[in-house]
C-alpha cells in the first residue's frame, strides 16, 4: 500500500470513527474521566441529563453526581473492575443539579497505556429513568395484589369464623352457606344448597319487608336490616343481615352475598332492656322530681336560715362548718372558716363571762354538741370586727340522724348585749326601788308608830278626864240633885249628854285609827254567820219597831272577819237608823256573783229616807253628815270606817239612793284579786 | 291599915280615878280594908313587904289588886311582871283596870299572868256596875289559895290526921 493509500485508508477509518462518535454522542451520554475519577470530557447529552454545564463538570470528580442510593461497596467493586482494565456494566442512580434523580445504564471502558495500566475511563450511558420508574411501579402493584389476595383470604377466613355467610343467585336459590349458617339454622349444608332462601322465613315480617329488600338488592344496592328466621326445629333466631349484590359485566346483579350475625340474645336482651329502660326512665324521672323538691327545700331552708334573726352554725363530726347563716356572720362579725376545733375560740374571739379568759374550746356548745351533748351558755365575743364586744347566748344540740346517732352539731345563738344592758339597768332600778321602798316603809312605819302612840294617848288620856266629868256630874246629881234648882239640873243634864256624845266620838275615832293600822288577817269567813251576829246585837235596840230582814244566802269569802263584821255593823245600824220612820222597815242583805271585775258584790239596801245623790261624794268622809243631829244622831265616822275597811281589803264601796225612797250600799272585798291562797281553798275558783 | 287583913290594893295615880273608884266600892261596902298605892314603886314595896312596908308580912296578901297600867316611876306592866314571876306573890289575883283597850296591852297583860282585864267604861253607871261585879267576885265568890308561907306549911305538917 502506498502512503497515500495508507493515508486515505487512515482518513477513511478516522472519518468512520468520527461518524461513530457523532452517532454515539447523539444517542448516548458520554463522559471521560482520568484514573482519579476527575471528569475530563462530557458530551451535550451528559450536560442535558445532569443539568450541569460543561464548565461546571470538567475538572470535577464524578462523585458530584452520586445520589447516595448505592452502597459504597457498589462503587468499590466498579473501580476494582475498571482499575484491572475490565469493562464494567451496571445501572446507576444519579442526582442532577436540581436534586432530581435519574437512572443511567452505564458501560465504563478503561483505556490502557502500552504498559497495560488504565490511562483514562470512557463511560457511555443511556437514560433508563423511565424504565426504572415503570419497573418500580410494576413491582409495587405486584406486591399489592399479592397482599390483597392474601388479605382477602384472611378476611374470608375471619368472616367464616365470625359471621353467618350465604350466597344466593338472583332467584334467591342458595348456592353457598358456611358452617355457622348451618349451625344456626340447624340444616345440614346439603339440605340448604339449591333451596330457596324462603325456607327460613319465620312469617314474622310482612311481605313488604322482603319486597323492599329485594327491590334494594336488585338495584345493586347493599341492604341492611334485622331479620327474624325460623330454624329447622321451629325455634326462632334473629340475624343482623347485610346483603351485598355482585354485579355482572352488564351491570346486573349476578349473585347476592348475605353476611349475618346472630343477634337473638341481643334481641331478647333488648326486649328485657326495653322494660328496664322504661323502669330506669321512671326512676330517673322520680329522681329528677325529688332532686327538684330537694332543691326547692334547700332554697327554702336557705332563705329561712338567712332570714332568721338567730345565728345558726352547724358542723360535721370533724368540726367542719356546714351551715353558717347570715345572722351568724352578723352577730359574730365573721364568716365561716376552715379551722381546727381548738382554734375556734381564738379565731372568733370567744371569752368566758369574765370577758378575758378565752372560752375553753372543749366546752364550746358546738364542740359539746358534736360529742352528743346539748348545752346552753352565755359568752362574750370580741374580735377585730367586733371591737366593742358583744354578749351572746348560745345553745347547742347534737345533729342526730333518724337512728339517733350523732353526726356533728348545731348551735343557735343571739346577741343579748342589749338585753344584758337592760337587765343590768332593771337590776339597778330594782335595787334603787327596793331602797326607796325600804325608805318609804321605814317612813310609813315611823308614821304608823306616831299614829299609834297618838291614838294610845287619846284612848288613855282623853277618855280619863271624860270619865271623870261624867262620874262627878253623876255623883252631883245623885247626892245633891234634890237641892238643886231645876235650871241647874237641866244644865247638868246637858253636861252629861255632851260628855256621853264625846265619849262615843272618842271611841269611834279610836276604832277608825285602829282599823287603819290593823293588819288584815284573811280567813275563810261565812258572811251569813257574821250578819246574823250583827242583827242579833242590833235587834236588842229595836223593840217596838217592825223590821223585816231579808238576808240572802251569802258565800264564804276570804276576809278579815273582825273588820268585815264592823262593816255590816255600820251599814245595818245605818239602815235601821234611817228606816226609823218606816213601818215596816225593810232591810235586805244580798250579793251578786260574776260582776265585771270578777268580784262578788255585797249589798245592804233599805227603804228608809235615802239621801240626795248630789251629796254622795261626802258620804264616806269623816265627820260628814247628811242629816241634822236632831233628826238622826250620829258621829259621821261610821261610813268612813266602812270605807277604810273595804279599801284595806282591796275592794271598793259605793252607794245609790233617792230621797225618801231608800238607800243601797255596795261593797267588794278584793276577793279573787288580792286574796292570799289559803289551804282550805274556799274561794280558790275566784283567785287569780 | 298596914297590918292585919287587907281586901284590896288599888294602884292608881290619878286622884279623880281614886275618888270615883272608892265611891263605887264604898257604895257596895267593899272599901273597908283597902289600900291605895300612888305609883308602881309603892305598889311593889307594899306587895314585897319592903321599904316603908317591911313590917308587912307575905302571910297577909291582898285578896285583890286593881292595877292601872299608866303609872309614874314603875308602870303597871312591870308591877304585874314582878308580882307574877315571884313565887311569894304570884297567886295574888291582879285585875288590870285601865282607860285603854289597846290590843297589845291586853295580850301582854294576859301573857304576864293577869287574872282579868277591864276597860273602865266612860259611862259612870256602867263603871259602878263593873266595880261591883269585880269586887264581889274576887272578895266573895272566889276562893283564894292557902299561902305557901312557913307558918302555913308548918300548920300543914302538924296536922293531927
Amino acid at each position: 500500500m502506498t502512503l497515500k493509500e495508507n493515508l486515505t485508508a487512515s482518513e477513511a477509518a478516522l472519518k468512520e470513527l468520527a461518524d461513530q462518535k457523532f452517532a454515539l454522542d447523539q444517542h448516548a451520554i458520554v463522559a471521560i474521566t482520568d484514573v482519579q475519577g476527575t471528569i475530563t470530557y462530557v458530551n451535550d447529552k451528559f450536560c442535558a441529563i445532569s443539568q450541569y454545564s460543561r464548565e461546571q463538570l470538567i475538572g470535577q470528580n464524578h462523585r458530584i453526581l452520586n445520589s447516595g442510593h448505592h452502597p459504597k461497596e457498589f462503587f468499590q467493586e466498579m473501580y476494582r473492575a475498571i482499575a484491572k482494565g475490565k469493562v464494567w456494566h451496571g445501572e446507576i442512580k444519579n442526582r442532577a443539579e436540581d436534586g432530581s434523580i435519574y437512572w443511567v445504564d452505564t458501560t465504563v471502558v478503561p483505556f490502557l497505556t502500552s504498559e497495560g495500566i488504565p490511562r483514562q475511563y470512557l463511560a457511555i450511558r443511556a437514560d433508563i429513568t423511565e424504565r426504572k420508574r415503570g419497573e418500580s411501579a410494576l413491582k409495587e402493584s405486584l406486591a399489592t395484589s399479592d397482599r390483597a389476595l392474601k388479605e382477602l383470604a384472611d378476611q374470608k377466613f375471619a368472616l367464616d369464623q365470625h359471621a353467618i355467610v350465604a350466597v344466593t343467585d338472583v332467584q334467591g336459590t342458595i348456592t353457598y352457606v358456611n358452617e355457622k349458617f348451618c349451625a344456626i339454622s340447624q340444616y345440614p349444608k346439603e339440605e340448604l344448597i339449591g333451596q330457596n332462601h324462603r325456607i327460613l322465613n319465620s312469617g314474622h315480617h310482612p311481605e313488604e319487608f322482603f319486597e323492599q329488600m329485594y327491590h334494594t338488592i336488585a338495584n345493586g344496592k347493599v341492604w341492611h336490616g334485622e331479620i327474624k328466621n325460623r330454624a329447622k326445629d321451629g325455634s326462632i333466631y334473629w340475624v343482623d343481615t347485610t346483603i351485598v349484590p355482585f354485579m355482572s359485566v352488564e351491570g346486573k346483579p349476578r349473585q347476592y352475598v348475605a353476611i349475618r350475625a346472630d343477634i337473638t340474645a341481643r334481641k331478647q336482651a333488648a326486649q328485657e332492656l326495653a322494660g328496664q329502660v322504661e323502669e330506669v326512665a321512671r326512676q330517673a324521672e322520680e329522681l329528677a322530681r325529688s332532686r327538684q323538691e330537694l332543691e326547692t327545700q334547700t332554697l327554702t331552708l336557705r332563705s329561712v336560715l338567712d332570714s332568721m334573726g338567730e345565728g345558726l352554725v352547724a358542723a360535721d363530726e370533724q368540726g367542719k362548718f356546714v351551715i353558717w347563716n347570715t345572722a351568724a356572720e352578723k352577730i359574730l362579725g365573721m364568716g365561716t372558716a376552715t379551722l381546727a376545733t381548738q382554734e375556734w375560740s381564738e379565731h372568733y374571739g370567744l371569752f368566758l363571762p369574765d370577758m378575758v379568759t378565752p372560752f375553753p374550746t372543749d366546752q364550746l356548745p358546738l364542740n359539746l354538741a358534736i360529742h352528743g351533748e346539748a348545752s346552753t351558755t352565755e359568752m362574750f365575743v370580741r374580735n377585730p370586727v367586733l371591737t366593742e364586744g358583744a354578749w351572746i347566748e348560745v345553745s347547742g344540740s347534737p345533729r342526730k340522724d333518724k337512728d339517733g346517732v350523732a353526726h356533728g352539731g348545731v348551735v343557735a345563738f343571739r346577741d343579748v348585749t342589749r338585753r344584758r344592758a337592760d337587765e343590768k339597768e332593771i337590776r339597778k332600778l330594782n335595787d334603787e326601788l327596793e331602797i326607796r321602798v325600804a325608805e318609804r316603809t321605814a317612813q310609813l312605819e315611823a308614821a304608823n308608830k306616831e299614829l299609834e302612840s297618838f291614838s294610845y294617848s287619846v284612848s288613855h288620856d282623853l277618855r280619863a278626864p271624860l270619865r271623870h266629868i261624867i262620874g262627878f256630874s253623876k255623883m252631883l246629881v245623885e247626892e245633891f240633885g234634890s237641892t238643886l234648882d231645876p235650871a241647874a239640873q237641866h244644865y247638868l243634864d246637858r253636861i252629861q249628854a255632851g260628855t256621853q256624845k264625846m265619849g262615843l266620838l272618842v271611841d269611834e275615832l279610836l276604832n277608825l285609827a285602829k282599823v287603819g293600822r290593823h293588819a288584815i288577817g284573811r280567813q275563810a269567813t261565812g258572811l251569813n254567820a257574821i250578819v246574823a251576829e250583827v242583827v242579833a246585837i242590833l235587834e236588842s235596840d229595836i223593840q217596838g219597831r217592825q223590821v223585816q230582814w231579808t238576808i240572802a244566802e251569802l258565800p264564804q269569802v276570804e276576809c278579815d272577819p273582825v273588820l268585815v263584821k264592823q262593816v255590816f255593823q255600820n251599814l245595818l245600824a245605818n239602815a235601821l237608823k234611817f228606816t226609823r220612820t218606816r213601818t215596816p222597815a225593810v232591810i235586805q242583805v244580798s250579793h251578786q256573783e260574776n260582776t265585771e271585775d270578777g268580784q262578788p258584790v255585797f249589798m245592804v239596801r233599805d227603804n228608809g229616807i235615802g239621801f240626795n245623790m248630789k251629796y254622795v261624794d261626802k258620804l264616806f268622809g269623816v265627820f260628814q253628815r247628811l242629816h241634822r243631829p236632831e233628826d238622826f244622831e250620829g258621829t259621821g265616822i261610821g261610813l268612813a270606817t266602812v270605807q277604810r275597811i273595804v279599801q284595806k281589803h282591796g275592794g271598793r264601796v259605793w252607794a245609790e239612793a233617792e230621797v225618801d225612797k231608800g238607800a243601797a250600799f255596795y261593797f267588794t272585798l278584793g276577793v279573787g284579786k288580792h286574796a292570799e291562797p289559803k289551804s282550805n281553798g274556799a274561794t280558790a275558783g275566784g283567785q287569780l | 291599915m298596914s297590918s292585919g287583913k287587907l281586901d284590896i290594893l288599888l294602884v292608881e295615880d290619878n286622884q279623880d280615878d281614886i275618888d270615883l273608884a272608892l265611891h263605887a266600892l264604898r257604895r257596895e261596902k267593899l272599901a273597908n280594908n283597902i289600900f291605895v298605892a300612888r305609883d308602881g314603886e309603892e305598889a311593889l314595896d307594899f306587895l314585897f313587904c319592903r321599904g316603908a312596908y317591911t313590917e308587912r308580912s307575905f302571910d297577909h296578901p291582898p285578896k285583890l289588886v286593881l292595877l292601872d297600867l299608866k303609872l309614874p316611876k314603875v308602870n303597871g306592866m312591870e308591877v304585874l311582871k314582878a308580882v307574877k314571876s315571884d313565887p311569894r306573890t304570884k297567886t295574888i289575883p291582879i285585875v288590870i283596870m285601865t282607860s285603854s283597850k289597846e290590843e297589845r296591852d291586853l295580850v301582854a297583860s294576859y301573857d304576864l299572868g293577869a287574872n282579868s282585864y277591864i276597860q273602865k267604861p266612860v259611862d259612870f253607871d256602867q263603871f259602878r256596875e263593873t266595880i261591883k261585879a269585880v269586887g264581889l267576885y274576887w272578895l266573895v265568890t272566889n276562893q283564894p289559895p292557902v299561902m305557901q308561907s312557913s307558918k302555913a306549911l308548918a300548920g300543914v305538917a302538924h296536922d293531927p290526921r
